[in-house]
C-alpha cells in the first residue's frame, strides 16, 4: 500500500492494568510486538512508537521507530500529532493505534485506510458501540491541526474532527468489505483490554487459525512437501512448534504469505495468514 | 566453487517466489509445481541455485537474476508472456463459502493487485481482484 504508515501510541498510563500494557505478554511475544509487526504488514510502509520519555519498551524490529511524546499526559492528541509529523514526508496516511488490542487485523486496517485513500481526511471506525480514534486512520498533514490543538489545551480527538472531513465507518461499513468480513466478522478488532480481567479473558481464547506448509527436509512427504495444514498459531514461533518445526536454531525460515521472508519468531499470525517453513541451510 | 559465488539473499528469495506467485496466477502451472518450485527457492544458499526456481519460465528477463546455464534470448519474455489472459481461478467476485487468505500478489498481466482465495470444498485456490487503495 503506498503512501501508508503506521503509529502506535504505547505511552499511556495503564493505570487500571496495573502494569504497562506495551510489555504485556502474547502468545511469548508481546502486545506492543504485535500491534507493530500487523501495522507494517498491514500497511507495508514505516511504524512509528511514540511513548512517554524514559518508557522502557519491550524488544521492537530494529525498522521500527521510537519518538518520544515531547509533552507526556496531554493524551492522545498530542501522541497523534508527534506520530503524524515523523511520516508527513514518507506517508500520506497513517493508521493511528494504541498497543491494546490484541486481536487488529490487518484486513481491518486496510478497509480503514482505504476511505482515506478515498478522499477523507480521518476514517474514524466506530464499532462494539464506540466510536475509536485509536484504531483510525489519519491524514499525515493533520499534524500540524493537531499540535494546534494541543497548544491550545483542546486534547480531545473530538475536536481535531470538527476541523477536517472525517469519514465515519459503522459496522455495515467496515464489513462491506468482504475480507475483513470474513476474517474478522465480530470486528474484535477493536477489542481493547484495559484491566487485567479483559486481558485475562482475550488471552485465553483460542490463537487464529492459520496454514502451514513444510518444505524440503522439513517435509515428510516423499516429493519434498507437505499438503497445507491448518493450526492455531499468534506468532510465527508458535506456527512453528504446532507444526513441529525447530526454528529457534536459526537454520529454518518462514515465507510468510508467499513473499515475507522472516526468521523472527515474534512475527505476529493473523487469521487467514500462510506460513511456509523451509530449511536455510543449503540443499533445502 | 569459486569464492565469488553470490548468496542469495531473503530479498532475492522474496522477489523469486513473488514471479512464481504471478506466474502461477496467469495459469502458467499448477500448485504442485508452483510448491517445488518455491520449495527450491526457499532452500537454495546461493542466487543461482535459487534462480533454478525460476528456470524456463517465459518473462523472468527483468529480475536481474540470471537463471543458471540460461538459453533464454535477452527480451525472450514479455513477448512469450500470456497476452491479458484470465488464467485458472480467476473470478471477478468470491464465490460464497470462499474463504479469503491473506496472500496477495500483482498480476504481472493487468498489473491488478489479487487475494487468494480458497474453496474449503476442495481446497482449490482462486484470484479476485483487490479494490484499489
Amino acid at each position: 500500500m503506498p503512501g501508508s504508515a503506521g503509529v502506535v501510541l504505547a505511552g499511556g498510563r495503564s493505570s487500571r492494568m496495573g502494569a504497562p500494557k506495551a510489555a504485556l505478554e502474547w502468545h511469548g511475544s508481546t502486545l506492543l510486538r504485535r500491534t507493530v509487526g500487523i501495522l507494517a504488514r498491514a500497511t507495508g510502509g514505516p511504524v512509528v512508537v511514540v511513548r512517554a520519555r524514559g518508557q522502557e519498551l519491550p524488544e521492537l524490529p530494529k525498522d521500527v521507530e521510537v519518538l518520544d511524546d515531547p509533552q507526556p499526559n496531554k493524551g492522545p492528541v498530542q501522541g497523534i500529532a508527534a506520530g503524524l509529523a515523523a511520516l508527513q514526508d514518507r506517508a500520506e496516511v497513517a493508521f493511528v493505534s494504541s498497543t491494546d488490542m490484541p486481536f487488529l487485523h490487518p484486513a481491518f486496517v486496510r478497509r480503514v485506510l482505504r476511505a482515506v485513500h478515498e478522499g477523507a481526511d480521518v476514517a474514524l471506525p466506530v464499532a462494539r458501540g464506540y466510536p475509536q480514534p485509536l484504531a483510525a486512520a489519519y491524514r499525515t498533514k493533520l499534524a500540524v491541526t493537531a499540535q494546534r490543538l494541543v497548544q491550545a489545551d483542546r486534547l480531545r480527538p473530538a475536536f481535531l474532527f470538527e476541523q477536517c472531513a472525517v469519514s465515519r465507518l459503522d459496522e455495515a461499513a467496515l464489513t462491506d468489505d468482504p475480507v475483513l468480513a470474513a476474517l474478522d466478522p465480530a470486528l474484535e478488532s477493536v477489542v481493547n483490554v484495559n484491566e487485567p480481567a479483559d486481558y485475562r479473558t482475550a488471552r485465553d481464547k483460542p490463537a487464529p487459525p492459520i496454514t502451514i506448509q513444510r518444505f524440503g527436509v522439513l517435509a515428510s512427504g516423499p516429493d519434498g512437501h507437505t499438503r497445507p495444514e491448518t493450526v492455531r498459531a499468534a506468532t510465527v514461533a508458535e506456527a512453528a512448534a504446532a507444526a513441529g518445526v525447530d526454528f529457534g536454531g536459526g537454520h529454518v525460515a518462514a515465507a510468510l504469505n508467499g513473499d515475507q521472508i522472516t526468521r523472527d519468531g515474534q512475527t505476529p499470525l493473523a487469521a487467514g495468514d500462510t506460513v511456509f517453513f523451509l530449511s536455510a541451510d543449503a540443499g533445502g | 566453487m569459486s569464492g565469488a559465488r553470490p548468496l542469495a539473499s531473503d530479498a532475492d528469495r522474496e522477489r523469486l517466489i513473488a514471479l512464481l506467485r504471478e506466474h502461477y496466477a496467469v495459469g502458467l502451472f499448477g500448485l504442485d509445481e508452483l510448491d517445488r518450485r518455491v520449495g527450491v527457492v526457499l532452500s537454495a544458499q546461493y542466487l543461482d541455485e535459487a534462480a533454478a526456481g525460476i528456470a524456463d519460465l517465459p518473462g523472468t528477463a527483468g529480475t536481474g537474476i540470471p537463471a543458471p546455464g540460461s538459453t533464454a534470448p535477452p527480451g525472450a519474455g514479455p513477448q512469450r508472456r500470456p497476452r491479458r489472459r484470465r488464467g485458472h481461478g480467476h473470478a471477478d467476485q468470491p464465490a460464497v463459502g470462499w474463504i479469503p487468505t491473506n496472500e496477495r500478489f500483482r498480476d504481472p498481466s493487468t498489473s491488478t493487485v489479487m487475494r487468494v482465495w480458497v474453496d474449503p470444498a476442495d481446497q482449490s485456490r482462486h484470484y479476485v481482484p483487490e479494490p484499489e487503495l
